[in-house]
């Protein structure tokens, strides 16, 4: 594991916002794009901009604002000035869910951007909506998210080892909450258990609702779903565990902006021990998984993948699902791997070296239940190296 | 003076005597009064992406996440058949209210042409002429061109939040719990604080005891920091440990039922007393807080309501915030960074549940506070009560 210390003392931090910022630029001097407006969170985490966690609505209403121009200094409307970097610019938060706060961000985008230039926005408040391509006249307004898709997919050094890092939180305080998996504990009680571990080894913020689903050995005995799969995730109610349940864990937090993602497949009980099908199961997860990792390379295609995975088991993963997605500052980002965006789709996209996506992929067999769990990798110059370590108990 | 009683037959005991909620009829509630304000504005149809707009049109409980999320539809509600559909994350209808029916509910899609697909094969989709909407990006502004043509689109978050801001009964019950929820965890994160711990682990007692109170979702996670000289407050909590004789900044909010209760406190756990300036900005936080909950009565404006917080013009003025609470954050009303015609236009309303936040700076620290109260025919109601501890009078 020498490799996770010498990564961790190599982060520089400034070097990150510098390279993530120039890939932000390379993208808009490709598509032809002059300045970004950016309020989505994770858009603006990458752009090197941090602010407190919360919930969404409380962002919405305190919002932070990155407007990023080809030259000149980033400019950052907040009221979190801890949360910006030396020599951006800093002004006062905009409330950009009012007239007069959209018509002081027009106003700041014409003066940074031009007054014919081409923008690209990622989201529109509804006051945006409303009233920003009213107040510029001559300006372009474009969709940001082909400049930042473009941007974000594939990670520098230093964001892999910002992932790696989020990763071993999120693992290490698991190593705690399977061993509280007993009869009579309460959902909820994992969760505080969860979010105690992750804050005391560092996290700087839990960004999903910890997901313990406690999963039917069938679908007709379980919850209606919408397209007659498993259900999953269900809503966390704070149920009591009992003895036997199979539960589908999930849970992901942020360590430096960077998301972790968790999720494996347990068994409720003081002594876990998996039925023979249910094994059989998890082998051909197994299975599964390393006919997958034996495609990923730079040059493959994500279509390769899913056919790959096609080979052992014809349905991989839940019908609402993937066989994988990316994860960075967002937890599920671009590339999405096997959705029903369709193969053409997953053939468009070409695995690069430093991109990083988990592997999700399900294996159920109706009547004895299923095993999923979460495989987190980077692709590397000739292959991939996994993220994710934390092996497979009860089942292994 | 006599406390109020904040949390009546709210124990677990009490159940079997009364329901806390009734939430059948609270869901019936929020849709009608959503109904009537789309009679009023003339909206036909509405689609929601905001977790709080979707659960108040039509109750649905998603996984909670943090961060806001770019528009994605979320539920669709049409005012002629008076029905909604949902578009939700998990496929399952857990986490769905009774009273929408299975062909009321979509699968989940990662195509958003297929979503949009679906959306206008609805009953009556073809027949909007004005479809609001709560926030948008790029690319579904352009898909809605396509899927509603005749459909003027129209953003309507600020008449969302002005009708969600004034509560119904039941809804400040809920507020009242959460209020509680976020008061015991407030306690919880004192309890874990003294000199020398991380203040990582203050955090990580505030989220500990949230839960098992239980509820796992936050308003937010939290500023546990050591205020410095002259107000000086990292709302982020960093990795590091708590000085001796520094003042604590605690603030984190929970969600009981989707809605929000906030506070926040500055503690004194130091191994000498607090000083004549710290105490002081303690004194003054309180006076503040007097004034500006005296200025919170029915028909005051955002801009009164500012202006009562007079005081010095000394560190970060930002914080300084009277703001909305009900299914999360409901907007700012008077803050140094609304405009004045904004602040002209808010009004202080009966029924409304604010959050008085104000950071007041001094040589060796400051002092950060922040409260709910309810807005009655007569003025305000604290909501939340903790005390003050060693920097208390």
């Amino acid at each position: 594991m020498t490799d996770l210390i010498i990564d961790l003392v190599s982060i520089d931090h400034g070097r990150m916002r510098d390279e993530r910022r120039s890939r932000l630029r390379e993208a808009m001097r490709a598509q032809q794009v002059d300045a970004l407006v950016l309020l989505g969170p994770t858009n603006v985490e990458y752009a090197g901009v941090k602010q407190p966690c919360a919930d969404a609505m409380r962002m919405h209403h305190e919002p932070v604002i990155v407007i990023l121009c080809l030259t000149g200094p980033v400019h950052v409307c907040t009221r979190f000035a801890e949360g910006v970097a030396p020599g951006d610019e800093i002004a006062g938060p905009i409330a950009a869910e009012t007239v007069p706060g959209v018509a002081a961000l027009a106003a700041r985008i014409r003066d940074l951007a031009g007054s014919r230039s081409r923008v690209g926005v990622d989201e529109y408040t509804s006051t945006m909506l409303n009233e920003l391509g009213l107040a510029l006249p001559g300006i372009e307004l474009v969709d940001a998210a082909t400049v930042t898709g473009a941007a974000r997919i594939t990670k520098t050094a230093d964001e892999i080892a910002c992932q790696r890092e989020a990763q071993r939180i999120n693992e290490t305080a698991m190593f705690e909450v399977e061993r509280a998996l007993i009869p009579g504990v309460r959902q909820n009680e994992l969760t505080a258990l969860f979010l105690r571990r992750i804050f005391e080894l560092g996290a700087t913020a839990n960004i999903i609702d910890p997901i313990w689903s406690l999963t039917p050995r069938s679908i007709a005995a379980a919850t209606h779903t919408a397209n007659h799969d498993v259900g999953f995730p269900l809503a966390s109610d704070d149920r009591f565990l009992r003895e036997g349940d199979l539960i589908l864990c999930d849970t992901g937090m942020s360590w430096n902006g960077y998301h972790s993602d968790f999720g494996k497949t347990w068994i409720c009980s003081l002594d876990p021990r998996p039925t023979a099908a249910l094994r059989d199961c998890y082998a051909q997860w197994q299975a599964l998984f390393d006919e997958v990792a034996a495609v990923i390379r730079p040059g493959v295609t994500c279509g390769d993948l899913v056919r790959a995975a096609q080979r052992v088991e014809h349905k991989y993963g839940l019908s609402h699902f993937y066989l994988g997605h990316g994860v960075g500052c967002d937890s599920a980002e671009m590339p999405f791997i096997g959705s029903d965006l369709g193969i053409a789709f997953d053939d468009t996209i070409e695995l690069t070296a430093g991109m990083t996506f988990v592997l999700e992929p399900v294996v159920w067999r109706d009547g004895v239940g299923g095993y999923r769990s979460e495989e987190l990798v980077v692709v590397t110059d000739d292959g991939f190296e996994r993220l994710s370590r934390y092996g497979y108990s009860p089942f292994a | 003076m006599t406390a109020p009683l904040l949390t009546p037959d709210l124990g677990t005991g009490s159940l079997e005597h009364r329901d806390r909620v009734d939430f059948r009829e609270l869901r019936r509630a929020r849709t009608d009064r959503l109904l009537d304000l789309m009679d009023e504005i003339e909206v036909d149809a509405c689609i929601f992406g905001r977790e709080a707009n979707a659960r108040y049109a039509t109750g649905v409980r998603r996984l909670w996440t943090s961060l806001t999320r770019a528009f994605v539809p979320t539920c669709f509600v049409l005012r002629s058949s008076r029905e909604a559909h949902l578009l939700s994350f998990s496929a399952s209808y857990e986490g769905i209210p009774e009273e929408i029916a299975p062909d009321h509910y979509f699968p989940v899609t990662w195509n958003p042409l297929q979503m949009v697909e679906r959306l206008s094969r609805l009953d009556g989709a073809s027949s909007i002429r004005r479809l609001g909407v709560d926030g948008m990006t790029p690319l579904f502004r352009d898909l809605f061109a396509q899927v509603f043509p005749a459909a003027e689109i129209v953003g309507v978050e600020p008449q969302m939040r002005d009708m969600r801001r004034v509560k119904l009964d039941a809804e400040i019950t809920c507020m009242r719990i959460a209020a509680a929820t976020a008061e015991a965890s407030l306690v919880a994160a004192i309890r874990a604080a003294r000199p020398g711990v991380a203040l990582k682990q203050i955090q990580a007692a505030y989220l500990e005891r949230m839960s098992t109170l239980g509820t796992s979702q936050f308003a937010q996670q939290g500023t546990f920091s050591p205020i410095g000289p002259n107000g000086v407050l990292r709302w982020i909590t960093p990795v590091d440990i708590l000085p001796d004789n520094a003042p604590l900044a605690l603030a984190g909010g929970a969600l009981w039922a989707g809605y929000e209760g906030s506070l926040a406190r500055t503690w004194w756990h130091g191994s000498q007393p607090p000083s004549p300036g710290q105490r002081s900005a303690a004194g003054e936080w309180r006076d503040t807080f007097m004034r500006v909950v005296e200025a919170l009565r029915p028909g005051a404006s955002g801009f009164d309501v500012l202006r009562s917080f007079a005081g010095s013009a000394r560190g970060d003025l930002t914080a300084r915030s009277v703001h909305a609470l009900g299914l999360g954050h409901e907007g700012p009303i008077a803050t140094p960074w609304l405009e004045r015609a904004t602040l002209e236009a808010e009004v202080v309303r009966v029924g409304m549940v604010l959050a008085v936040r104000e950071l007041v700076a001094c040589d060796s620290g400051g002092y950060l506070g922040e409260d709910m109260v309810l807005v009655g025919e007569h003025g305000a109601e604290p909501l939340t009560t903790l005390g003050h501890g060693p920097l208390a009078d």
